[in-house]
């Protein structure tokens, strides 16, 4: 005879497997093969039988000269993009994500309205908004230049999407633009949580609207903050699409992603690219782990 | 000094009207507990004194001045909530500081105020806690020690026991109690428990339906309810209802039937009244003689015997009347006998076909 807790651990058990398998194959062999692959000198040629090469891709020393991704500026280049991206482009998401979420809360007739329009620009396939954008900042034809030029601040039109001084900034801003939404989703369902006679004690006590914000609203809601930031953070720092679509070869914008694919991709360096996507994982690991940590997002049940 | 006056307020939830001209004044000082069943209006009353809802018309005062347009924080009142509502974020210290941090006060003030309220409901070694590490019973106490720190003319509670179980909340209805002794401000109470509204109010309100039923202390209550309403609903077994008819009238008494066994004179009248009518006749279950003398009575099956030690309730039946009498703890009385149960005509009230009471 066997026990109810076995039997129910055995069902559990062959529940698991599904899920096991698929993420076997899908998360487990590719982050194996790119990890092998980043350990030989495969190429369009060799792709099929490399040889094992050891480290000499991430880094080498020959004849005094170091080579390999760890010795490519490009590659530190494209490292700090990626952050400066990603460091930007969530905060600003997060300031625009609660001021949405906070605007979504109000009760008034426009409210679907409101709720709609919040959603659009999350629901836009990142091809159109880079290509829509691209064309706003058009330096001939962009309506963005044609204001400016309009009211007087700028002479003539300005390539921002190729300009590198204006080129992160805009790629920041587009992305914000395409994912604030998300975050503002998070949020109001944070929001939407809050148990209201906390919120009228708080009255009660004598918030105002700042007060009770800065007091109650916004500590009860962190947890859906944490949460969106570690979504988006992720997210940021894998970003290639809309990179990739404004100006793939522009080494001011230039992502990991952008890297490790123009190293595989164009250059058929597979071994090398292999490595620089190696390396991406790793950071982005670290920097996940990290967060999390500060954060405190897996004790998450004990903040309350 | 804080004396509450509403005059004629009404409030409406959309088409619905919740609250109807209802007007009420309040004693500086006194303990209100404003009762009725859920829907009656008991709740958003309290709101709307507290600034939580708007007033559709008429005026609520406090100490005198109208506060119709005054947010909460501006009418010098705290609240407990019945959901407790502590901030969850917040340290216990922190939960009862908040209100005077808001109003500025100086760090040694918000410390001796939170530690003097601690004391009080003597909660002192949960200062540093956050509310999810305490009980019900605790978190309630320290809801109240949150609106006790305001030192507030007024305090509303609105069901602060019904989320604690039993035991807890007859120990709480004491110390609430004792609080209002010691504090000596304005307690407005609203429950649905009449146990607690009996036990803890200087003055009853029962509401219905947006109206004020009844308001006096509750005794006069009890004894001499408005309508079949406030009857019904003070007392715990319900007032026995019997639908009896007026046999006749004198200058000071009503003479009515029961149940065709006998007839009772009751010495109260109604000027609208006339032999013939229907009336319902009131009495509670303690005030019924089960297998004694009496000036009227009744005799019924037992269906159903319930033994609560102090006491036994019998429940009787007769033509589709039913009656539940009180009787001593140690009854000898079981289901199937028969028993004779007296009316004292003393206790007895009379409620016309509309439900008013007989005076």
């Amino acid at each position: 005879m066997k026990s109810v807790s076995q039997l129910r651990k055995r069902t559990a058990l062959i529940f698991l497997i599904p899920v096991t398998i698929v993420l076997l194959s899908s998360a487990l062999y590719p982050l194996i093969s790119t990890l092998y692959l980043s350990l030989t000198d495969a190429e369009l040629e060799n792709f099929l039988d490399p040889n094992y090469v050891g480290f000499i891709n991430y880094l080498e020393n020959y004849e005094g000269m170091w080579y390999g991704v760890l010795a490519d500026s490009l590659f530190w280049n494209s490292v700090r993009n990626t952050i400066v991206f990603s460091v930007f482009s969530v905060s600003l998401e997060v300031i625009l994500g609660i001021s949405f979420a906070l605007i979504m809360l109000i009760e008034n007739k426009l409210k679907w309205f409101v709720r709609a329009a919040v959603l659009i620009p999350w629901a836009i396939p990142t091809i159109v908004s880079a290509r829509m954008f691209e064309w706003m900042l058009q330096d001939q034809f962009g309506i963005f230049n044609y204001i400016l030029i309009g009211i007087g601040i700028i002479e003539q039109g300005k390539a921002w999407t190729t300009d590198p001084q204006t080129s992160m900034i805009v790629i920041i801003i587009i992305d914000a633009w395409k994912t604030s939404p998300f975050v503002a989703i998070l949020v109001y369902a944070g929001l939407k949580a809050l148990p209201n006679e906390v919120l009228e004690a708080g009255k009660v006590d004598g918030t105002n609207g700042i007060t009770q914000f800065y007091y109650i609203i916004f500590p009860l809601i962190l947890p859906a903050i944490a949460v969106a930031i570690v979504f988006r953070g992720l997210d940021a720092l894998r970003v290639f699409d809309l990179i990739y679509l404004i100006n793939a070869g522009s080494k001011d914008i230039m992502s990991m992603t952008v890297y490790a694919r123009r190293e595989m991709f164009e250059y058929s360096h597979f071994g090398f690219g292999a490595a620089a996507s190696t390396m991406l994982t790793l950071i982005i690991g670290v920097i996940a782990v990290i967060f999390i940590q500060r954060t405190r997002l897996h004790k998450l049940d004990e903040m309350e | 000094m804080a004396d509450i006056n509403i005059n004629t307020v009404n409030k409406y939830f959309g088409d619905v009207h919740v609250i109807k001209d209802v007007s009420l004044d309040i004693k500086s000082q006194s303990f209100t507990v404003l009762v009725g069943p859920s829907g009656c209006g008991k709740s958003t009353m309290l709101r709307m004194i507290a600034g939580l809802e708007d007033i559709n018309s008429g005026t609520i005062s406090i100490d005198g001045q109208v506060v119709n347009d005054l947010p909460p924080k501006q009418r010098n009142i705290a609240m407990v909530f019945q959901s407790y509502a502590l901030y969850p974020h917040m340290t216990v210290f922190d939960n009862m500081a908040f209100g005077l941090k808001l109003e500025k006060r100086s760090k040694d003030e918000i410390n001796e105020r939170v530690n003097e309220a601690a004391r009080i409901l003597q909660i002192e070694d949960y200062l540093q806690r956050k509310p999810k590490q305490l009980s019900g019973g605790q978190r309630q106490r320290v809801a109240i020690g949150r609106a006790i720190t305001r030192k507030p003319k007024v305090f509303l509670f609105d069901e602060p026991l019904s989320n604690l179980d039993a035991a807890l909340r007859v120990q709480m209805r004491v110390e609430l109690a004792k609080l209002h002794n010691e504090l000596e401000a304005t307690m407005i109470y609203v429950t649905h428990d009449q146990t607690e509204a009996m036990t803890l109010a200087d003055d009853i309100v029962v509401l219905d339906t947006g109206i004020v039923s009844q308001k006096g202390s509750p005794l006069e209550l009890y004894d001499r309810p408005n309508n079949m309403f406030v009857g019904g609903f003070i007392g715990s077994p319900k007032m026995n209802f019997i639908s009896s008819k007026i046999l006749s009238k004198s200058s000071d008494a009503t003479e009515v039937d029961i149940m065709g066994m006998s007839k009772i004179s009751v010495s109260k009248m109604s000027a609208s009244s006339s032999e013939g009518d229907s009336v319902t006749l009131g009495i509670r279950p303690e005030h019924l003689v089960v297998n004694g003398d009496s000036d009227g009575s009744w005799e019924s099956k037992v269906f159903v015997v319930e033994k609560l030690g102090d006491v036994t309730y019998l429940y009787l039946e007769k033509d589709g009347e039913p009656l539940v009498a009180e009787t001593e703890g140690h009854s000898e009385i079981k289901v199937g006998d028969t028993v004779k149960v007296g009316f004292p005509a003393g206790r007895c009230q009379l409620f016309d076909s509309s439900g008013q009471a007989f005076k």
